[in-house]
């Protein structure tokens, strides 16, 4: 199988400015952190807020630059591919549909934009292109030369993953893309995201900090805590057995609709900072 | 029991542009002393503006009615401003789902938790420090003297919450409405949360109106629960009856898109309708697998005995099967 994603320690910290002279605080996000994405898996990043998920995710979209450690994606360095090849084989859905999409544009404009800018094809192919793939997507086609504002938050996503795969890229980065949709609607949407899988041969990197969403949709497991990545397996053999307390600690935090459980006893105090290698 | 909080028949219409919009369509609900009662239901479906009606903080534009709404035998139609204002703190208090737009980002927290309890005339600013220092150890926001002295923006989302649970029960409030207390919450720290507060209401006697959208919460927090879809309760008992037989095939269907294990992922089909207009019959018609042609018509309320009650025309065990 082809390694299309490869993150090799990676790390990077962010600089607070404390004074004019003063040096900068350094506070780290990421700590050295590997993962690898198989072409055709999906892995799920989880953790808490302010654990670095997102950065981690935000770095595989060069949205930001680690300070150290390399990231290779299609066994090319990421930093060395040009923003076009890059869009190609790369693609973000975020979490909240409202601020990632376009309020002045139609969903027609919205989800043709990136085909548009990599060129190459022809308008009339452009806009059949798009209209495939918003009825894939499952948006009436009545919808397609309406404004987001006429539609409901689960139909925004659905345009932003319809946006995200006009390019037919080969990895999906999505960031926390149910959290912020109804239950049913979170259903739905991680429902279509197994379709497309099929569909289209995608590779996912989720992150999420739902851990029974990911158990669905992951094959592998990544967590992460306070920007390091404590445990990575197999999502089957995770949740049979997690090994570091932190990850015991999140799976114990699932709330399932079972009626008449107490609920879980969370403890924080475990040690954190175990040096590598030496950990339970 | 006599109930502290008794509604029957509430209604709430916002006329707007487009049509005035049926928001809550005639829901009854009763909260007795130390129960913990909650709601569930997607966005839009009108649980909160059911908590805004209780707490009389429903927008201008709102048009409330009812048939009956009362607190502590009191009704609460009639409330007078001075009348509404007694009640939030004493009687009435509310947390909700973003801490960070809840509280006041120019005032220390303690200028903001000893505002109600000085404002009540419950003692002086001393008395009233005293007891916030109490209650933020209780909530485990501490050390005291330093939180107390700290802006907002200096906490993170977790100690803001547990600082509006203090300052909600400052005045020793009979009932906490939390209007989705968790929800902008890690699943770690709403554990925690969810905790506190079971602990708080045991302690303190305290009934809880508790409004989610996740019934995992609803399982280990209620004692009873409502489901309520488009602007009614279509489900409503005691949550060991509700969840583990469902009656209402919403209720049913909600329970299926949660993500499991074992069961393959069944998500509703469709979406909620827009409470605009003549709205007729059971609203959940046009995305359930068992709707026929009577499901227009006015549907019934049902009882399943121990009151469970549901509106449908299915009878009490058909969705299971």
């Amino acid at each position: 199988m082809t390694r299309l994603l490869d993150i090799q320690n990676v790390s990077l910290a962010f600089r607070q400015r404390t004074g004019l002279f003063s040096p900068p605080n350094l506070i780290p996000a990421v700590r050295s952190a590997s993962l690898h994405v198989d072409a055709g898996e999906v892995v799920a990043v989880v953790g808490e807020s302010g654990s670095g998920k997102s950065t981690l995710a935000k770095m595989v979209l060069r949205l930001l630059t680690p300070d150290t450690g390399t990231i290779a994606i299609d066994g090319k360095p990421a930093q060395s591919l040009g923003p076009r090849e890059f869009a190609r084989l790369v693609q973000p859905v975020f979490q909240d549909p409202y601020s990632s999409i376009n309020p002045k544009r139609t969903l027609a404009e919205i989800i043709q934009t990136p085909l548009k800018i990599a060129g190459g094809v022809s308008a009339r192919e452009c806009e059949e292109r798009a209209r495939d793939l918003f009825e894939r997507v499952g948006l009436p086609m009545r919808l397609f030369h309406s404004y987001p504002n006429q539609i409901s938050g689960g139909q925004r996503q659905r345009v932003a993953i319809a946006r995200a795969l006009i390019l037919r890229p080969k990895l999906l980065v999505c960031d926390e893309p149910t959290s912020a949709l109804d239950v049913s609607v979170q259903a739905q949407i991680l429902e279509l995201f197994n379709e497309l899988k099929q569909d289209f041969g995608l590779t996912y990197l989720f992150i999420s900090h739902n851990l029974a969403v990911v158990e669905r949709i992951a094959d592998r497991i990544a967590v992460m805590y306070r920007g390091e990545i404590v445990e990575q397996g197999a999502t089957d053999a995770f949740f049979a057995a997690p090994t570091h307390p932190y990850s015991k600690m999140l799976l114990s935090s699932v709330l399932p609709p079972i009626p008449g459980r107490p609920l879980p006893t969370v403890s924080r105090v475990f040690e954190l900072n175990t040096p590598r290698g030496s950990q339970p | 029991m006599t109930a502290l909080l008794d509604i029957s028949g509430l209604k709430v219409d916002v006329p707007g542009r487009a049509g005035t919009l049926h928001a809550i369509r005639g829901i009854d609900l009763s909260i007795g002393a130390g129960e913990c009662f909650t709601i569930v239901g997607e966005s839009g479906c009108g649980k909160s503006l059911t908590a805004m009606s209780v707490l009389g903080l429903l927008p201008r534009a709102a048009i409330l009615s009812a048939e009956r709404m009362s607190w502590k035998g009191q009704d609460m139609r009639r409330f007078s401003r001075r009348q509404w204002a007694n009640l939030h703190g004493p009687e009435i208090a509310a947390i909700f789902q973003e801490p960070m737009t809840a509280l006041n980002p120019v005032l220390t927290v303690g200028e903001q938790i000893i505002e109600s309890f000085v404002h009540h005339r419950l003692g002086n600013r001393k008395a009233a420090l005293a007891r916030a220092g109490e209650l933020l150890e209780r909530v485990g926001v501490v050390p005291v003297e330093r939180r107390l002295a700290q802006y907002p923006h200096e906490m993170s989302g977790g100690l803001r919450q547990r600082v509006m649970i203090a300052m909600a029960l400052m005045c020793q409030p009979k009932l906490m409405i939390a209007d989705e207390p968790t929800t902008a919450l890690d699943v770690t720290t709403q554990v925690e949360i969810l905790k506190l507060l079971k602990e708080l209401q045991a302690e303190m006697g305290m009934a809880l109106l508790l409004i989610t959208h996740d019934l995992g919460v609803v399982a280990h927090m209620a004692d009873r629960v409502a489901v309520m879809y488009a602007g009614q309760i279509v489900e409503t008992g005691s949550v060991a009856s509700v969840l583990t037989r469902s009656a209402h095939p919403y209720t049913s269907a909600l329970l299926d898109c949660l993500p499991t294990r074992d069961q393959p992922l069944t998500p509703i089909p469709g979406v909620v309708p827009a409470l605009f207009g003549e709205l007729e019959g059971c609203m959940f018609r046009n995305r359930c697998r068992f709707a026929r042609e009577a499901c227009a018509d006015p549907v019934p309320a049902r009882s399943v005995g121990e009151g469970h009650v549901y509106r449908c025309l299915l009878e009490a065990n058909e969705v299971a099967a």
